[in-house]
């Protein structure tokens, strides 16, 4: 997948750019902190990055879905060259499920328990596709089977609160998938599934993108899935991106201590005291570090390297290129790259 | 109020090596929880008159003190519905569920709410579990008041402050809304708000699926400091098979409301049998190649509880079913020690692939040989 011929064109003329973006509390508290983030056609992407980092607020924004409380301050955001920054809430209202569809990490909240299941899925059709109560309900009921849902015709008289937490999110991906949009933000689309829906659900996904040059940006704290199905991954921390680039190098060999670590997190083996290795502290008062680097009060490196804590703690590192569309915001790239593969 | 007795300090050092192992049933102290025949109903509206959805359809289970079992499955398999029955949420309509030798499904009304402190539940669903227009701190106090624990108002304001520091939150989160949290913040106050109430069961629905790789892993240290430390039973499901392989002692596989596997942990890592349980584990192994189209990944859709197939429910999608699966519905019986399985044909399917590992490059022997690497890699 990673190996998708990335065109020239495509590179110059990604499907969603964004530039520095900022989003913020109405209170003033800042949560996106200068955003940057490049989706190509057909690319998928992962964003992945600890709890509480901002991947939702992220998607939410990319969509335009913010809650009032929260509020874009500044920078840009292209879809296929035009920035829909400024745009007004009608033209959103067209593009939304057209061009950007977005799944959710709860599907039980986000589907009305008061509507049918059919209702919910048929909602863009009608609305984008202009389709009539009888073709919709025929359409509805080929999606519900395309995403695996068994007796699609009777689940979609069902109410949501009837169907299993795995069901729903199928629900969902039907619903997201109704209109045919080119980007589609998953946020955490799998974690509700077992291991066996979710290798379809991902395979699913797969497929769409191949029939409909759909290009996807997943958030999930899941790395095997980021490994098996993200060309590209992002790993965001207080707001920001500490390292970007291509999945299998950072998988492999990550240039940002913050990474490695949840790399070695995730592989779950026990360390010599018998313990699973966490990372320590939180990153939760992270945004509020003004000079330095913002990983600095939990990295290891910069404890084990004595000689980089000045600038470590005194100027924040730049996103700096590491290889080819890789960067990284880190002042010791060189230390991290020595200490060799991760797992 | 009795307290499973604490392990030794000894075992803290290293978990696994000390976890309690049941070679078989005949070994094995009286459960504390016991689950016998459980089964339940749903009714589901259709245009063909009511439909009945049997979620769980006859599930038995013993769990001893201080036993951590897992539950894995597909989804809708009645892992969940398994889970509110134990918990009291729903009823069950057949079958015995005993807590330390007592009927649990019995009391109601006083009985039930001064016992319900015993079994605490943290759902899949963090966002579903609080109320969004309560604080915090007042979700985590309100069931210590309701139980009459932790004292007076200020003492239990306390003890919620400890236990946030102890689910690694800090106090700014005691007077926020759940909306102003993030999936995994709010799982680690669920889980801190059963912890609260000192329970003696513990039932885990998915108690990581929201957190993060570094969050994960402190929960995990932390369910299995409870474990080790105050010999905490618990259930856990979840769908990710590492979790399952650090944490648990034993490990049941539902199909289609009822177990097809259940065994040691160590034997259905490294010797699953039944073909569901070996799909599962080859499922799990996500690499770019599961994804593609011609490979090992269950073929067919999951069939419908509406409509479970007849004999061995898995038989649909089974790659070794035989004509008669269809007609035959197979009993869970013991296959090897610690080992029960629901196939009849386990046996022959064993020395299958045992035959298939020797005479390498047979593609029949797929599954088989990746639920091998799956072994080594978990
Ligand atoms: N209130 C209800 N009314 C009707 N059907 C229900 C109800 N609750 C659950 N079910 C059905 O029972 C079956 C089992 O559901 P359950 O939520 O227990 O599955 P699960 O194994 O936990 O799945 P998941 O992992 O996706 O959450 C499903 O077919 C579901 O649709
Ligand atoms: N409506 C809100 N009001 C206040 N804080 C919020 C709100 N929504 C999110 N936050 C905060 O923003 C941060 C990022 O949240 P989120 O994007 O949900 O994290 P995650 O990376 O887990 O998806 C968290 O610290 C969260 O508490
Ligand atoms: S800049 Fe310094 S503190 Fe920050 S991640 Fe790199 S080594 Fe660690
Ligand atoms: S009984 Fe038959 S269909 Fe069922 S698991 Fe065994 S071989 Fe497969
Ligand atoms: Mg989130
Ligand atoms: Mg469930």
């Amino acid at each position: 997948m990673a190996d998708h011929d990335m065109t020239r064109e495509n590179v110059s003329v990604p499907l969603l750019e964004v530039r520095d973006l900022r989003v913020s509390l109405e209170s003033g508290k800042t949560l996106i902190d200068g955003l940057d983030l490049t989706i190509g056609r057909r690319e998928v992407v992962a964003l992945v990055g600890e709890s509480g980092s901002g991947k939702s607020v992220t998607a939410l924004a990319l969509s335009r879905l913010l809650p009032d409380a929260l509020r874009i301050t500044s920078g840009s955001i292209c879809f296929e060259g035009q920035d829909i920054v400024a745009k007004s809430d009608s033209e959103l209202n067209r593009m939304r499920g057209a061009d950007i569809s977005m799944l959710f990490q709860q599907p039980q909240v986000m589907l009305d328990p008061t509507s049918r299941v059919q209702a919910q899925v048929a909602e863009p059709l009608r609305k984008h596709r202009g389709l009539g109560r009888r073709q919709a309900f025929a359409r509805v009921v080929d999606l519900l089977r395309s995403v695996g849902i068994p007796d699609p015709a009777v689940r979609a008289r069902a109410f949501s609160y009837q169907l299993s937490g795995g069901m729903a999110q199928r629900v969902m991906i039907a619903a997201a998938m109704a209109a045919g949009p080119k980007l589609l933000i998953a946020d955490e689309p799998t974690t509700a599934l077992d291991v066996t829906v979710q290798a379809q659900i991902l395979r699913l996904l797969k497929e769409e993108r191949e029939r409909h040059d759909l290009s996807i940006l997943l958030i999930t704290h899941d790395l095997s899935i980021v490994s098996a199905f993200a060309d590209r991954v992002a790993v965001m921390y207080a707001g920001r991106i500490l390292e970007e680039g291509p999945t299998r190098e950072i998988m492999r060999r990550p240039a940002h201590p913050y990474t490695r670590a949840l790399i070695r997190c995730s592989l779950l083996v026990p360390e010599s005291d018998g313990k699973l290795m966490s990372i320590p502290g939180s990153g939760s008062q992270a945004l509020a570090i003004k000079e330095g680097c913002r990983f600095a009060p939990r990295c290891t490196l910069m404890r084990e390297h004595p000689g980089l804590r000045i600038a470590c703690c005194s100027r924040e590192p730049g996103l700096e290129p590491v290889g080819q569309r890789w960067k990284s915001r880190c002042h010791a790239t060189a230390e991290v790259l020595h200490e060799g593969d991760v797992a | 109020m009795r307290r499973p007795i604490a392990a030794t300090s000894a075992t803290i050092d290293c978990p696994r090596r000390d976890a309690p192992r049941y070679a078989d049933l005949a070994c094995r102290k009286p459960a504390f929880l016991s689950v016998e025949g459980v089964v339940k109903h749903y009714r589901l509206p259709s245009l063909t008159g009511a439909k009945v959805v049997k979620s769980v359809d006859g599930v038995s289970l013993h769990v001893q003190v201080g036993e951590v079992m897992g539950l894995v499955g597909e989804s809708g398999c009645g892992k969940s519905t398994f889970a509110r029955i134990v918990t009291r949420l729903t009823n069950a309509t057949e079958g015995k569920v005993l807590i330390d030798g007592e009927d649990w499904l019995a009391p109601t009304g006083e009985a039930l709410r001064r016992r319900r402190r015993d079994v605490q539940l943290i759902f899949q669903d963090p966002y579903a579990a609080l109320d969004p227009r309560m604080t915090i701190g007042t979700s985590m106090s309100a069931p210590m008041a309701h139980h009459g624990l932790g004292g007076g108002t200020a003492e239990r304001r306390a003890r919620v402050l400890e236990m946030l520091g102890d689910v690694g939150l800090d106090a700014s989160f005691y007077h926020r809304l759940p909306k102003q949290c993030s999936g995994g913040q709010l799982q680690r106050v669920v889980i801190g708000r059963a912890l609260l109430l000192e329970p003696k069961l513990l039932i885990c629905d998915e108690p990581t699926s929201a957190l993060d790789a570094s969050m994960r892993t402190q929960i995990l240290n932390l369910l299995m400091d409870l474990k080790l430390r105050r010999g905490l039973t618990m259930v856990v499901i979840s769908h990710d098979l590492r979790v399952m392989r650090y944490l648990c002692d034993r490990i049941a596989v539902m199909y289609l409301g009822k177990l097809i596997e259940l065994a040691d942990r160590d034997t259905l890592f490294n010797s699953p049998t039944h073909p569901y349980t070996k799909a599962l584990l080859a499922a799990s192994l996500l690499d770019q190649n599961s994804l593609s189209a011609a490979d090992s990944l269950l073929e067919g859709d999951p069939p419908s509880p509406l409509n479970p197939p007849s004999g061995c429910s898995f038989h649909t999608r089974c790659p070794h079913a035989r004509p008669d699966c269809a007609a035959f519905e197979p009993e869970l019986k013991l296959a090897r020690p610690g080992q029960f399985v629901r196939c009849r044909y386990w046996e022959a399917l064993a020395e299958e692939s045992a035959g298939v590992r020797e005479t390498t490059g047979d593609p029949s022997g797929t599954l088989a040989r990746s639920a091998q690497s799956a072994a080594t890699a978990f």
